[in-house]
């Protein structure tokens, strides 16, 4: 289900620029996440690849 | 409960609730986020945590060193931002902590709290798989020494809270040296040491001039409780501590003549700073500020001129 932010936060008086802004740093803070999880795949790959080669 | 508590309770609670609603649809930026982690301090924690690394013997795979690096400064942004879950009521009394993202309304106080315990784990677990566990148990036991000791149970009731609290940040050496031999030697406590009684000045030097802050916060710095004379005794004792203790590294053999000689040098201008501190009578405490500055140059050129020392050494050996 896909709630919008009117939904989630209904004590709030939202403007058009206001659900922007809101969208657009939430966006930002989702990449972040993906990022930071990929990031930590990667590492624990590499690292995997280090101990078990006794590296 | 009267029924006007109560009242009040529950007005706080609508309040904070609608602050939090509020703050939670304004959006927080990741800058927030970053800003939780404590940046500055940040630097100085894994600077000194690497320089732990360098003078230490033993080799480790680069990347293995990398992840230890990026452990210790994880480990200690999620303290800082628990730290700022937990003192988010002083902080917004504070001029120095107000624009923080928590009392700001930016970020939610549990929304911090949970990103600096998932941080925490994070650190401790990466640590100790990559690296090894007890680097990992020493960088846990930093971060609930900082947490629970420091802040929980020292920040607010005595006057020796940042001499006894500050061991938390005397740690990342010892944890860099771990992370290369996988114990902890008399250096590595040598290194914990210089930080510990660094701390003191340090701290007590920022809260001569920022005094009326921490008093309107109800927290007992020394200044606020034994009065500004007392702490500038005090100053003045621990940078004598720390005078034959700098130059140590040497003489145990984990550091070159540079290194003791700079160690003496820069011990002797914290003296000088922490007299000059003595004889200040100005009521904006000029030489507190100077000395606060000097005291970070201080450590910083201290754990730098080990970092080469060391670099040096492993190049020529």
């Amino acid at each position: 289900m896909t709630m919008s932010n009117d939904d989630e936060f209904p004590d709030v008086e939202w403007s058009d620029q206001k659900r922007k802004e809101f969208r657009r740093k939430r966006r930002v803070k989702n990449f972040v996440l993906l990022a930071i999880l990929a990031a930590f795949v990667v590492i624990v790959y590499f690292v995997a690849l280090i101990r078990m080669g006794g590296g | 409960m009267t029924e006007t508590s109560l009242d009040l309770t529950q007005n706080r609670s609508a309040d904070a609730l609608s602050k939090a609603v509020s703050a939670e649809a304004e959006g927080s930026d990741v800058r927030d986020f970053v800003a939780l982690l404590k940046p500055r301090v940040m630097t100085l924690v894994v600077f000194t945590g690497f320089a732990g690394m360098i003078a230490a013997p033993g080799s480790l795979h680069p990347l293995l060193a990398a992840i230890a690096v990026l452990c210790i400064a994880v480990g200690a942004g999620a303290a800082g931002a628990i730290n700022m879950w937990y003192d988010r009521d002083i902080d917004a009394v504070m001029r120095r902590t107000v624009r923080r993202p928590i009392p700001a309304g930016r970020i939610e106080a549990s929304e911090a709290l949970t990103f600096g315990v998932v941080l925490s784990v994070f650190a401790v677990m990466m640590m100790g798989l990559a690296v090894n566990w007890v680097a990992a148990g020493l960088l846990a036991l930093a971060n609930v020494y900082y947490v629970v000791i420091y802040t929980m149970w020292l920040k607010r009731r005595t006057t020796q809270n940042i001499v006894i609290g500050g061991a938390a940040g005397a740690f990342p050496p010892m944890i860099g040296w771990a992370a290369m031999t996988g114990g902890v030697g008399i250096e590595s406590v040598v290194l914990f040491a210089l930080i510990f009684f660094w701390t003191p000045p340090h701290f007590w030097a920022l809260s001569l001039y920022m005094r009326d802050d921490y008093s309107r916060a109800g927290v007992p710095m020394l200044p606020v409780v034994a009065g500004v004379k007392a702490t500038k005794r005090q100053i003045l004792a621990y940078t004598l501590l720390l005078l034959p203790l700098a130059p140590t590294p040497y003489f145990l053999g984990f550091a070159g003549p540079w290194y003791a000689a700079v160690a003496v040098v820069l011990g002797a201008l914290f003296v000088v700073a922490a007299v000059r501190v003595m004889k200040d009578r100005d009521p904006n405490h000029r030489a507190a500020r100077q000395m606060f500055a000097y005291s970070i140059l201080y450590l910083f050129l201290l754990f730098a001129v080990l970092i080469v020392d060391g670099a040096s050494g492993a190049l020529v050996g």
